[in-house]
């Protein structure tokens, strides 16, 4: 499916030298030992022809004069001829040896003769070459034990790093997986599947850091990629610089998960202190009309007025007061929003029939035009009930006789579900902040005195769990649009 | 606030006398890790300008850039080259796919220049977040651009890269599309971790993000 080719590695250098360093070893030392046969062999001949020649001389004496041609003649029939009458002469040897004895020494200080020779031109040069191979030679063995040395230490660091890549990578999977719990609250823990998971992926991250081999997956690239294939010092260089990266990103999570539980306390600490905000608002009211009611001075009608006036208050008073235990079941995470894949099509009928009464009260007419259904994975109550509140705010805002039409069309990956009215619409400043807790748009306080400023934020909140968005359009003016986009 | 980036006193100019443009004038920013950022202005305010040396493509005249406490401009171009493989994914507005090369390809060509071992399942699984799975062998002559735009994010998420800046990435897209690519984005960013940039004209994106910076004639003169 995927075309493949596979770059190897052709970076052998250090192999390369590791391989020569092995080899050369081995070849000057049988060069040495060649070397020193000959040196054996040339020294030996030498002492031989210096016996040879003494004993020439005491046999002969008379040949002192040619006794150089001898000599270097080598001729081993002389020789033994010379033997063959040496000792016949054998009795006479002694007679001769004293002055013998002259005669010789005569003979080697007139050619300057002191011995064996070790210093010929042969020898010399079979001794300097020795020497110079000599000295390669230990250097070289120097070096073989040296590089065997090193090449143990190097898989031990190997193992080393490779271990505490995965360790790394290990924690930091955990601390990651760690903060997106925190962020979503909501997801039911399950630590033996995240240690698994964890475990998995720190496998595959470290081998991608650490354990870079030849050859390198990456399809075909004929822009002449060039292919790094880490050795030797380069690549434990390039294994301590991943670990810091992926300490430093341990260190980033944490940070992101003590913001996250930090955040989470300051969000609870507010959410208190608007609730008590909000509902001092209505209670002063209803305080103000009781009080004035204990008057005497009033008429049955200024009374009636008074008591509508105080049912209205303990209405708003409990509508807000179920919108605020559902925003706070759903922030403590009382409530599990569970997706379920089902048809959307019946979660959006749940919504409009739950504002049907609303609308035909103002004679609002809300369309639906959805083609077909979708199986989604979604919440069917909580969306619908997220649904509901922009229908709801549709129709708050609305003037009557008007039409407010929901769009349901499929994206490449997602479901894309509009809600358009032509209401009062929602200034361009505002788009992000109408999300916001409590929060009532300009237009909308003045417009409609009740709201708590909840809805949408109970929306967002519901449909960004599940993965998916809510924004609102600029609709040229007249009414909004909101799109609600949820995952397939 | 724990800051990603951190931008001081940012000078860059063109030109010079009667043709000085000021590009950025001497802007200051922090950015926020974790979260999405979107920066709006008019056209020609010096959005662009900003974000290429936000993530060191291109130089200032003067002032300095601090990504995760590494200063960008004082580093060798060897050094940045490699720290904006690894630390830094970009989306352009004109997707800048290489056209020899199918999306699989394009998407794991950052991994590759790295010299770093390509995990199969891990691109497999960010193909199929954003929905190209499919399509991975396909050139890129032959998609649509909203498919386009979504293979350049892929490749921007690939590294895993700890700030994504994206420059005007729905600007040549459709509406749908647009907020298709966008929520596809976020979603993708918020399981990482990882912050976002993005330059934008769109109302319906700026909502989305965390915090809204406002640029005009090179200056920052809003913050939410």
């Amino acid at each position: 499916m995927f075309q493949k080719h596979k770059i190897s590695c052709e970076d052998n250098r250090t192999d390369e030298v590791v391989i020569l360093r092995k080899k050369l070893p081995w070849l000057f030392g049988i060069i040495i030992f060649f070397m020193a046969v000959m040196i054996s062999y040339t020294v030996y001949i030498e002492s031989l022809q210096d016996k040879r020649l003494n004993r020439l001389l005491r046999t002969y004496p008379e040949l002192e004069a040619g006794i150089v041609d001898i000599y270097f003649k080598e001729d081993s029939n002389v020789y033994n001829d010379n033997k063959a009458v040496s000792e016949s002469c054998d009795d006479n040897s002694n007679k001769y040896d004293i002055e013998n004895e002259t005669a010789i020494s005569d003979v080697k200080d007139k050619y300057g003769y002191k011995g064996v020779k070790l210093i010929t031109n042969k020898a010399i040069w079979s001794y300097l070459i020795g020497m110079v191979f000599l000295i390669f030679f230990a250097v070289l063995l120097k070096w073989k034990i040296e590089d065997r040395r090193m090449i143990k230490r190097q898989k031990r660091y190997d193992e080393i790093f490779n271990l505490l890549c995965f360790r790394l990578e290990y924690m930091k999977e955990i601390s990651l997986i760690s903060t997106i719990e925190s962020a979503e609250g909501n997801v039911p823990v399950d630590y033996d599947m995240m240690r698994k998971a964890a475990l998995m992926r720190a496998g595959t991250q470290s081998e991608i850091f650490c354990g870079a081999q030849r050859p390198v997956d990456v399809g075909s690239a004929p822009i002449g990629v060039e292919q790094r294939c880490p050795h030797g010092a380069d690549r434990r260089r390039d294994i301590l610089t991943n670990v810091f990266e992926v300490l430093k990103e341990l260190e980033n999570n944490m940070f992101l998960l003590k913001e996250r539980y930090a955040e989470e306390e300051n969000h609870t600490k507010s959410f208190i202190t608007d609730i008590s905000h909000q509902l001092k608002t209505p209670l002063a009211s209803l305080k103000m009309s009781h009080e004035l009611m204990q008057s005497e001075n009033l008429t049955v009608k200024e009374r009636k007025e008074f008591m509508e006036q105080e049912s209205h208050e303990i209405e708003k008073l409990e509508q807000l007061l179920q919108e605020l235990i559902k925003v706070s079941r759903l922030e403590n995470h009382m409530i599990r929003i569970e997706p379920v894949e089902q048809s959307l099509k019946e979660t959006i009928a749940d919504a409009v029939s739950m504002v049907y009464g609303k609308a035909k009260g103002k004679r609002i007419q809300i369309s639906v035009d959805m083609k077909n259904d979708y199986i989604v994975s979604h919440d069917r109550t909580w969306t619908a009930e997220a649904i509901e509140n922009i229908l709801d705010n549709a129709i708050k805002y609305s003037p009557a006789d008007s039409f407010v039409e929901v769009r349901v069309k499929e994206l490449a990956s997602n479901i894309l579900i509009e809600i358009e009215d032509q209401g009062i619409g929602i200034a361009k400043d505002e788009y992000h902040k109408i999300f916001k807790r409590f929060y009532r748009g300009r237009k909308a306080s003045v417009h409609v005195k009740e709201g708590a400023g909840v809805g949408l934020y109970l929306a967002r909140m519901i449909i960004d769990y599940q993965n998916g968005t809510i924004s609102v359009k600029n609709n040229m003016g007249q009414g909004s649009v909101f799109q609600i986009m949820i995952p397939k | 606030m724990n800051s990603i980036l951190e931008v001081e006193d940012l000078v860059k100019y063109y030109g010079k006398d009667d043709s000085l443009v000021k590009a950025v004038d001497h802007t200051s920013l922090s950015i926020e890790r974790g979260k999405f950022t979107a920066i709006v202005g008019r056209s020609g305010s010096g959005k662009s300008t900003l974000l290429h040396i936000l993530g060191g493509l291109d130089y200032p005249d003067s002032g300095q850039v601090t990504l995760d406490g590494k200063e960008l401009f004082s580093l060798k171009p060897d050094e940045l080259a490699k720290l904006r493989r690894r630390k830094i994914g970009f989306i352009f507005q004109d997707y800048n796919l290489i056209p020899a090369l199918n999306v699989w390809e394009n998407v794991v060509l950052p991994l590759g220049l790295d010299g770093k071992k390509v995990n199969k399942k891990e691109v497999e699984k960010i193909l199929d977040h954003i929905g190209m799975l499919d399509k991975a062998d396909v050139l890129p002559e032959k998609l649509s651009g909203g498919q386009k735009q979504r293979t350049a994010i892929a490749r921007a998420l690939v590294t895993r890269p700890a700030v994504i800046l994206a420059d005007e990435p729905t600007g040549n897209l459709d509406s749908h599309t647009g907020l298709e690519v966008m929520q596809c984005l976020k979603n993708c960013v918020k399981e990482y971790g990882q912050t976002l940039v993005m330059i934008t004209h769109d109302e319906t994106v700026a909502q989305m993000a965390d915090h809204v910076v406002v640029i005009e004639d090179g200056k920052v003169v809003g913050f939410s």
